[in-house]
C-alpha cells in the first residue's frame, strides 16, 4: 500500500509541519473509532456499551484533530478512494485501510457525503445523534432534509454533493471530440502538474484514458488536432506544453506506423517527459553560471525520476517512461546535451525518447514566449540539427507529415492574401505547398466563406503560381487558430 | 451523444424505482435471465481470481455463463446495463446489488466512470473472457497503478463491448485556473476570428497597415547615429522629427508610395534599426518593402534604402553592426532573388532610369558575397555596355580573392558578352589566375574572343603559353591566324620557331594566303638555327620543285634570298636554270640573284 501524502487544501488550514505526524496518528484513531461506531450502530442496540465506547473515542479523536488543526470543527469527507479531514487526505495504511473502506461504504450507502464534528463534541452527543439519525433514515426520502443536524448539536451530516459528470468518448462529430477530450485532458494534466509543482506524489491514473481517446479521435482528423497546438490560452505554462506535446507525439507516432497501444503509450511518455518543465524553468531561472545550470538540470531530472519511482512497477509502460526521462539530455548522436562532462552514451536513445524529444522541443520552441518561433522556423531548425540532436528520419517524418508550414500556421501568400494552412499538402514533394484558407485579402480586409488555395496548383504553363511568402505570428493578427478548425 | 455536462445524483442516491406492477412475462423472464447472468459473471470472476484462467473450474464456469449470456443476447441485440455505485440495473430493474465496495463489481465500474455497460450480440467467448479478466483485476496492484477498467478495455479492443463513461469534476476543479469550460471556451467561443484573449502588448508593427502601438524612441541614440554619418541628400527629415500625424500618414501611404513617402518610410524603418529589436522580423519587413518598390519601379528609393542600411551598418559597432550587415545582406538578396530578378532586370535595362542609380544598385548588390554568382550571370542580361563593364569592375576585387567564381561560368559556350567582360577582367589579373581557362576560351566560337585572347597573352604569356595558342594557326578565321603570327613574330623565340617548323612540316602553312606565307617564311628565315632545314625545305620538291603553289615558291625564293644561307646563290641559280621551270619563278630567281650580286 503506497503512502499517500497530503492533498492540497485550499480552504481550511493544513496541519503544520511539526504536527503532521500527530495529525496522521489522530486521523488513524478517528478512522478506526468512526468505523466501529458506524458498524456497531447497525449491529447493536444503542444502549450497548460498545456503541458508547466507540462514540467516546470518536469524539476524543475529533477534538484532537480540531486542536491540531486549530479549527472550531472538522469535516470528514470522502472522494473516490480517499478520505479527508478538512480537505487534508488521511494517511491510510494496512491497518486503517479496512476502517477507511467501511466508513466510505457505509456513508455512501446512506448518501452521506460530509460529517462535521464540532470542537465541543462529546460521546453522548454522538449516541443521541445516532438515535435521531436512525429515525431520519426511516422517513421517506422526500421528507428527509438535505442537511441533518442533530438536535444535541456538535455533529452535522450532509448528503453527497451532486458531482458534475461529463459524458465523454469519441462521438461521430470529430470537432466535438477534439474540444471535449482536449478540455478534459487539460484539466487532468493541470491537476497532475499542480501536484508535481507542490512536490506531491499521486498516481496519474486516469490521464491514460484521455490519451487513448486522443488516439481514437485524431484518426483521420489530424488537422483538427494539429490546430490545437496553436491554442494560445496557456502559452508558456507547463500544462500547455505537456498537453500539446502529448498530442503531437501521438500524431507523430501514428505517422510512424505505430499501433494504437504504442501511440497511447508514447503520449503517456510525453506527459512524464514534460511534467517537470515548470520546475526546470524555475531552477534554471535561479541558477547563475554554467555549473549551476547543469546542476539544476540534473537535479530536476532526478526529481522526475524520483517521482516516477514512487509508482514503480515492472511493466513496459513504466520502463519506457523511466528510459525517456533518463535519456532526456541524450542527443541522437550520443553526445551529451549542455556539455555534461563525462557523460557520453554509446548508443542512440530509445525510439520513444527520440520521438518525444522531438515533439516536446517543437512545442517548446513554438509556445515558449522566451523562445517563440514560428512553426516553419522550428522545423527548419530541426532540419539543421537532424543527425546530431535528432534522428533525421524522424525529423523528415515530422516535416513530411505536418508540412514545413504545419496546419494552423498563418502565412502570407505572394498574392498578398493571408490565411491559415488548412490541410496537409498533396504529395510528399509538395511539402511546402499546403492548402491555405484565406482569411485576409491583400488590403487586409477579412474574407468570409471558405476560400481555399491549393498551392500545388499549376497555371496554364504548368508552373505553380502560388507560393508562401512568409509565415506570420497568429497573435499579431488576433486570430484564434483553433477556433477556425473546431468551431461549428 | 451529447457533450453537455450533466448533473447526476451523487453516489448512493435514492433507490431505483420499483418495477411497474404489470410487466410482461417475457420482460420479466428476460430481467430474471439478466439477473442470473450477473450472478454468473460474479461467480466467474471469483473463480478466475481463485483458480486462474487456465483452470478447468474457470473454463467450466465461464462456459456456462457465456452460454447464458448468449441466450440473453439472442433475445436482445444489445444488453444495456446501468451502473450505480452498489447496483447494476437492467431496464430500471436492479439485477445486481452489492454494498461491499471492496469487492463490488458495481462499485468498481462506477468508480471508473462507467455508467452504462453494453454487451452486443455476437460477443465471442474470447471477448467475454477478456472482459472478465479485466473485471477480476485488483487495481491496487502496483502493476496497474496507471490503469483502470476503461484503459484496459481499450487496450484489448473489445468490439462487442461498449461503455458510456463519464468524467467526474470535483468541487476543487471549479477553483482551478484551468477549467473544463475555460478550455472549451478558449477553443470555440470566439467569434469573428477575434481571439478570446487580449492581444500581446509591446511594440508591434502591422506591416500591412503600418500602425504603431507604442514606440519607444531613444532620441539621443538616433541623433548620435545621424551625426556620425555622412548623410546623403536623400535624407529629408530626422527620424525623431516624425510626429504621430506623420506616422499615421505613413500608415495610409503603404499602397501609394511616392518619393517623399518612400523616404519617410525609410526613416521609420531606420528608426527600427536604431532600436534594433531582433524580434521585429525586419528582414520580412524589408522583403515586403522591396516588393512594393519594385512593383512601383522606384529604383531610386530602393537604392536609397540600401545605401542608408549600408551607412548605418558602418556607423554602429559590435552586435548591432552584425545585425545591420545581416539586414543589408538580406535586403540585397531580397532585391534579386526569385521572381524579383525579372523586375530588377527590367529596371536595370530601362533606358529612362538614370544610370547612376543603376550603378549604385549594382554596387550595393556586390557587397553581398552570396550575390556574386548572380551578378556574373547578370552581365549577360544587361543591355548597356557601361553597366556590364560596371559589374565587371565590381567583381574585380572579389575575383582577386577568389577567381573560382568566374571559372565555372566560362566555357566554350559562354556568351560573347560575358566572355568579353571576362577578358577585360583578365587584363587586370595575373596570368596565372586565368591561365587554365585559355584552352577553353581559345575554342570559343566567336573569333573576336579568340583574337582578344591573343592580344591578352601578347605581353603576358610565358613560353609555355605559346604551346596553347599555336593550334590557332589552323584557325578558320584569317584574322586570328594573322594575329597569332604577329604574336609569334614579336616573340621570335626558339620555341616559337620550333612550333612554326612543326606546323610547316605538317603542311599547314604554305597553302595559306600570301600575307601569311610571308609572315611565316619571314619568321623562319630569321631562325638561323634552322638554316639547314630551311635549305632542305627549299630543295624539297614540295617547295622549290615543280609542284607546289607558285606564289609559295616565289615567296620561298624571296625568303631564301634574304637569308644568310651560304648556299642560297647556288640554290637560286639551280631554280633559275631549270629548263622546265615556271617562267615567272625563273624571272624572280634571276632578279634575286642580281640583287644579291649588287649587295
Amino acid at each position: 500500500m503506497s503512502d499517500i501524502l497530503e492533498a492540497p487544501a485550499p480552504g481550511p488550514q493544513r496541519p503544520e509541519d511539526g504536527r503532521r505526524e500527530e495529525f496522521y496518528s489522530s486521523g488513524s484513531s478517528f478512522l478506526s473509532a468512526f468505523s466501529i461506531l458506524l458498524k456497531s450502530a447497525f449491529m447493536y442496540d444503542l444502549s450497548n456499551q460498545t456503541i458508547h465506547d466507540a462514540a467516546a473515542r470518536v469524539a476524543e479523536a475529533a477534538r484532537s484533530l480540531c486542536a491540531i488543526l486549530n479549527e472550531p470543527s472538522i469535516t470528514y469527507t470522502h472522494s473516490k478512494d480517499l478520505s479527508f479531514v478538512n480537505r487534508t487526505v488521511l494517511r491510510v495504511n494496512a491497518n486503517t485501510y479496512c476502517f477507511n473502506t467501511l466508513i466510505r461504504e457505509t456513508l455512501l450507502r446512506l448518501n452521506i457525503g460530509e460529517c462535521t464534528f464540532e470542537r465541543t463534541i462529546e460521546g453522548p452527543m454522538l449516541v443521541s445523534f445516532l438515535a435521531e439519525f436512525q429515525h431520519h433514515l426511516a422517513l421517506p426520502e422526500e421528507r428527509r432534509s438535505e442537511v441533518f443536524r442533530s438536535s444535541s448539536g456538535g455533529f452535522t451530516i450532509a448528503p453527497v454533493k451532486r458531482q458534475r459528470e461529463i459524458l465523454w468518448g469519441v462521438t461521430s462529430d470529430p470537432k466535438e471530440n477534439a474540444v471535449n477530450i482536449c478540455a478534459l485532458l487539460y484539466l487532468y494534466v493541470d491537476r497532475i502538474v499542480d501536484q508535481v509543482d507542490q512536490d506531491q506524489k499521486k498516481p496519474t491514473k486516469g490521464v491514460k484514458r484521455f490519451l487513448q481517446q486522443v488516439v481514437d479521435a485524431c484518426a483521420g482528423q489530424e488537422h483538427l488536432w494539429l490546430s490545437l497546438l496553436f491554442l494560445d490560452s496557456y502559452r508558456g505554462q507547463t500544462t500547455d506544453q505537456v498537453v500539446k506535446s502529448a498530442i503531437l507525439t501521438i500524431i507523430l507516432a501514428r505517422a510512424a506506423g505505430l499501433d494504437r497501444n504504442h501511440q497511447a503509450d508514447l503520449g503517456y511518455v510525453a506527459i512524464y517527459y514534460n511534467l517537470f518543465n515548470g520546475k526546470l524553468r524555475s531552477a534554471l531561472g535561479q541558477a547563475e553560471g554554467h555549473v549551476e545550470r547543469l546542476l539544476a538540470r540534473r537535479n530536476t531530472l532526478f526529481s522526475a525520476l524520483d517521482y516516477l519511482m514512487t509508482f514503480f512497477s515492472l511493466t513496459d509502460d513504466w520502463a519506457r517512461r523511466a528510459i525517456s526521462l533518463f535519456e532526456r539530455y541524450h542527443r541522437f548522436d550520443g553526445e551529451p546535451i549542455h556539455g555534461l562532462p563525462g557523460y557520453r552514451f554509446r548508443w542512440p536513445p530509445h525510439l520513444y525518447t527520440q520521438i518525444v524529444a522531438l515533439t516536446s522541443e517543437f512545442v517548446a520552441l513554438v509556445s515558449d514566449p522566451t523562445r517563440a518561433m514560428l512553426p516553419d522556423e522550428a522545423l527548419r531548425l530541426f532540419h539543421q540539427q537532424a543527425g546530431t540532436l535528432y534522428n533525421p528520419a524522424l525529423v523528415k517524418l515530422l516535416v513530411n507529415h505536418i508540412g514545413i508550414y504545419p496546419i494552423g500556421s498563418m502565412v502570407e501568400l505572394n498574392t498578398g492574401e493571408r490565411g491559415v494552412v488548412y490541410d496537409l499538402p498533396k504529395g510528399a514533394t509538395n511539402f511546402n505547398k499546403p492548402i491555405v484558407k484565406v482569411l485576409f485579402d491583400p488590403q487586409g480586409r477579412r474574407v468570409g466563406g471558405d476560400e481555399l488555395r491549393d498551392l500545388s496548383a499549376l497555371d496554364g504553363q504548368g508552373k505553380p503560381y502560388l507560393r508562401i511568402l512568409r509565415s506570420i505570428d497568429p497573435s499579431a493578427t488576433s486570430t484564434n487558430i483553433p477556433f477556425l478548425f473546431l468551431s461549428a | 451523444m451529447s457533450s453537455e455536462p450533466r448533473d447526476t445524483p451523487g453516489a448512493g442516491a435514492a433507490s431505483p424505482p420499483s418495477p411497474p406492477p404489470h410487466r410482461k412475462d417475457a420482460e420479466n423472464t428476460l430481467v430474471q435471465a439478466v439477473a442470473e447472468l450477473m450472478v454468473g459473471i460474479e461467480k466467474s470472476i471469483r473463480t478466475l481470481v481463485q483458480f486462474g484462467p487456465e483452470h478447468q473450474n474457470f473454463t467450466t464456469v465461464v462456459g456456462r455463463t457465456y452460454k447464458h449470456l448468449d441466450g440473453v443476447l439472442a433475445k436482445e441485440e444489445v444488453l444495456s446495463l446501468g451502473i450505480e455505485p452498489f447496483r447494476i440495473t437492467y431496464t430500471d430493474t436492479v439485477v445486481l446489488e452489492d454494498f461491499e465496495i471492496d469487492k463490488s463489481l458495481c462499485y468498481k465500474l462506477y468508480q471508473d466512470g462507467v455508467r452504462v455497460l453494453r454487451l452486443l450480440r455476437g460477443l465471442s467467448l474470447k471477448e467475454f473472457s477478456e472482459l472478465l479478466s479485466i473485471l477480476a483485476i485488483d487495481f491496487r496492484n502496483p502493476q496497474y497503478l496507471d490503469e483502470d477498467t476503461i484503459t484496459l478495455m481499450w487496450k484489448r479492443d473489445l468490439e462487442r463491448i461498449q461503455c458510456d463513461v463519464v468524467e467526474v469534476l470535483f468541487e476543487e476543479d471549479e477553483q482551478r485556473t484551468i477549467t473544463y469550460e475555460g478550455v472549451v471556451s478558449g477553443l470555440t467561443a470566439s467569434t469573428d476570428l477575434v481571439s478570446a484573449h487580449p492581444p500581446r502588448g509591446g511594440h508591434r508593427e502591422d506591416i500591412d497597415s503600418l500602425t504603431f502601438d507604442r514606440i519607444e524612441l531613444d532620441s539621443a541614440k538616433v541623433e548620435a547615429v545621424f551625426r556620425s554619418l555622412d548623410t546623403p541628400d536623400l535624407l529629408e527629415q530626422k527620424v525623431y522629427g516624425l510626429s504621430e500625424h506623420d506616422r499615421e500618414q505613413l500608415a495610409k501611404a503603404t499602397h501609394s508610395l511616392d518619393a517623399g513617402q518612400a523616404h519617410k518610410l525609410m526613416h521609420v524603418f531606420i528608426y527600427h534599426i536604431a532600436e534594433l529589436r531582433p524580434d521585429e522580423r525586419i528582414d520580412l519587413y524589408l522583403s515586403r518593402l522591396v516588393d512594393q518598390l519594385l512593383e512601383q519601379r522606384k529604383l531610386k528609393e530602393l537604392v536609397a534604402i540600401l545605401v542608408l542600411l549600408q551607412q548605418f551598418s558602418n556607423a554602429f559597432q559590435g552586435r548591432k553592426q552584425e545585425l545591420l550587415r545581416s539586414f543589408l545582406a538580406e535586403a540585397t538578396l531580397a532585391v534579386i532573388e526569385g521572381e524579383r530578378r525579372t523586375a530588377i532586370l527590367s529596371l536595370l535595362n530601362d533606358q529612362t532610369i538614370e544610370t547612376q542609380e543603376k550603378h549604385y544598385l549594382l554596387g550595393l548588390l556586390s557587397t553581398n558575397p552570396r550575390l556574386l554568382p548572380t551578378l556574373i550571370d547578370l552581365i549577360e542580361e544587361l543591355r548597356q555596355p557601361a553597366l556590364r563593364r560596371a559589374v565587371a569592375d565590381l567583381l574585380l576585387p572579389h575575383l582577386r580573392r577568389d577567381f573560382s567564381l568566374l571559372t565555372g561560368k566560362l566555357s566554350a559556350k559562354t556568351s560573347t558578352l560575358l566572355a568579353s567582360e571576362a577578358l577585360y577582367l583578365f587584363e587586370k589579373l595575373p596570368f596565372v589566375t586565368y591561365r587554365r581557362l585559355l584552352p577553353t576560351l581559345l575554342s570559343h566560337p566567336d573569333p573576336f574572343i579568340r583574337r582578344a585572347l591573343l592580344t591578352l597573352v601578347e605581353n603576358n604569356a610565358s613560353e609555355e603559353c605559346l604551346a596553347l595558342v599555336v593550334p590557332l594557326l589552323e584557325d578558320a578565321d584569317r584574322e586570328v591566324r594573322l594575329a597569332l603570327l604577329k604574336l609569334l613574330k614579336k616573340r621570335s623565340s626558339t620555341q616559337c620557331h620550333e612550333l612554326l617548323w612543326q606546323q610547316l612540316e605538317r603542311g599547314v602553312l604554305y597553302e595559306r594566303d600570301d600575307r601569311e606565307r610571308r609572315l611565316v617564311l619571314g619568321l623562319l628565315a630569321a631562325d638561323e638555327t634552322r638554316h639547314p632545314q630551311l635549305r632542305d625545305f627549299f630543295l624539297s620538291r614540295k617547295l622549290i620543285g615543280s609542284s607546289g603553289v607558285l606564289e609559295t615558291r616565289i615567296r620561298l625564293a624571296e625568303a631564301l634570298a634574304a637569308s644568310t644561307l651560304p648556299d642560297k646563290v647556288a640554290m637560286l641559280k639551280e631554280v633559275a636554270g631549270r629548263r622546265l621551270e615556271n617562267k615567272d619563278l625563273k624571272i624572280v630567281c634571276e632578279n634575286l640573284l642580281r640583287t644579291i650580286d649588287h649587295v
